[in-house]
């Protein structure tokens, strides 16, 4: 018998061996595809982050000062500014330019402060009430004290008309409000200051 | 010094810190807001036909039973409250009674109006508002001297305008008037046009009606 004898590994080895590399490359392709995915990821944190620092030395001041305004006190304004930053990031609502995006993200943040004053059982400390106290600027604290008096439709009005220098009209997008309310609570927010602070100090 | 800039002042205490922005960035990295979100949740499909119908056999009851339980207002003086202090009515003779002083409707305005509204604030002012396709006319009254009608712009140009022997500012800017104040009899008057009219039209306004 002169043919040729084929050496071969016996068939469980051969079928053995053929899985291992199977598994080998699948293993491979998988580690390829993961890399790939961990770097997108990190790239989009990366991205991320940037996106939420930039708003907050744009607007951090604007938003915390708002929500301030609403709540009295430091801890809750700072909640706020965080979570209305969060919102942004979540959302990725698409705004038309930087007005918007400040209307937007100041909206979100009365939202917000509002929903918190009516779960806040216990009233926290002001900080500015001691901040002015220990300054000794009783000038600042009677205005500070008068504004804080108002309710909370005036009160909010009078911050975005005189301090944000919104338009009545704006302001209502913001707060959801029809212009003309607006326009009311900002004339009875005036004339209650007027009484508390005894025409000591000129709107205009 | 103003109470604006009072008000400035005081807000400028109010910043964000190094520290709480430290801290604000680090929670945000922490929430983690690119995580993919969860999968819905898929009812089985029995439970699914189940609360379908539910809802259905629900609204069935409601539309059969709820009529009985809500009265209607009276047809002829419906009162539709907003809040305690601001109030919608349904006619110019209501507003008068819910304000306690007269108020008339502003006749012969210089456009087509397609919708009246009465609004009674806090009891003590009352608002006619006009709109039309492409025009809005706020009218007020209230008792005293002062402005009411809440517009604090700055506007470029303020005029006098005298009619009817009743002197009114105009404010606006450009070549049209927002705003129309004045006050006569212990009474303030204030008509705001969102589009703006010109000085004439304004002066047939209130020669016509006051």
């Amino acid at each position: 018998m002169s043919d040729c004898l084929i050496q071969r590994f016996p068939a469980p080895i051969e079928r053995l061996t053929a899985a291992i590399f199977w598994f080998i490359s699948q293993f491979h392709s998988f580690a390829l595809n993961t890399g790939a995915q961990t770097t997108n990821q990190l790239a989009v944190h990366e991205a991320v982050n940037q996106k939420a620092a930039q708003l907050l030395d744009k607007y951090g001041n604007h938003i915390l000062r708002l929500s301030y305004s609403y709540l009295h006190n430091m801890s809750d304004a700072e909640d706020i500014l965080q979570d209305t930053l969060l919102q942004y990031l979540k959302t990725a609502p698409v705004l038309e330019n930087e007005n918007h995006e400040k209307a937007w993200l100041l909206r979100v943040a009365a939202n917000l402060s509002k929903n918190r004053i009516k779960y806040n059982e216990k009233r926290k400390v002001d900080e500015l009430d001691e901040t002015l106290a220990s300054q000794e600027r009783e000038d600042l604290s009677f205005v500070w004290e008068a504004v804080k008096s108002l309710p909370e439709p005036y009160r909010e009005a009078i911050h975005l008309f005189y301090y944000e220098g919104y338009s009545t009209a704006q302001i209502g997008s913001i707060l959801n409000q029809k212009e003309a309310t607006v326009r009311s609570n900002l004339h009875r927010g005036r004339k209650k200051l007027k009484e508390i602070l005894k025409e000591a100090y000129d709107f205009e | 010094m103003t109470l604006s800039k009072r008000y400035d002042e005081v807000m400028a205490h109010i910043e964000v810190t190094d520290e709480m922005r430290s801290r604000i960035l680090n929670n945000i990295q922490k929430a983690d807001v690119t995580a993919p979100k969860k999968n819905l949740l898929h009812f089985p499909g029995a439970k699914k036909y189940l609360s379908i119908a539910a809802c259905f056999a629900l609204l069935l009851v409601g539309a059969l039973t709820l009529p009985r339980y809500l009265t209607p207002d009276s047809p002829e003086n419906p009162i539709l409250a907003q809040n305690d202090d601001i109030v919608n009515v349904s006619s110019i003779e209501e507003l008068s009674d819910t304000v306690g002083f007269e108020v008339n409707n502003i006749t012969g305005l210089p456009f087509e109006v397609e919708q009246t509204e009465y609004t009674a604030y806090w009891q003590e002012m009352a608002q006619v508002s006009y709109a039309g396709e492409w025009q809005t006319l706020i009218y007020r009254k209230s008792v005293g001297e002062e402005d009411n009608s809440g517009d604090y712009t700055d506007y470029k140009n303020c005029i006098n305008i005298e009619a009817n022997h009743i002197s009114a500012q105009l404010k606006g800017n450009g070549e049209s008037y927002n705003l129309a104040i004045w006050n006569v009899d212990g009474y303030s008057y204030s008509i705001y046009s969102e589009n703006g009219l010109s000085a004439e039209e304004f002066i047939k306004i209130i020669d016509d009606n006051f």
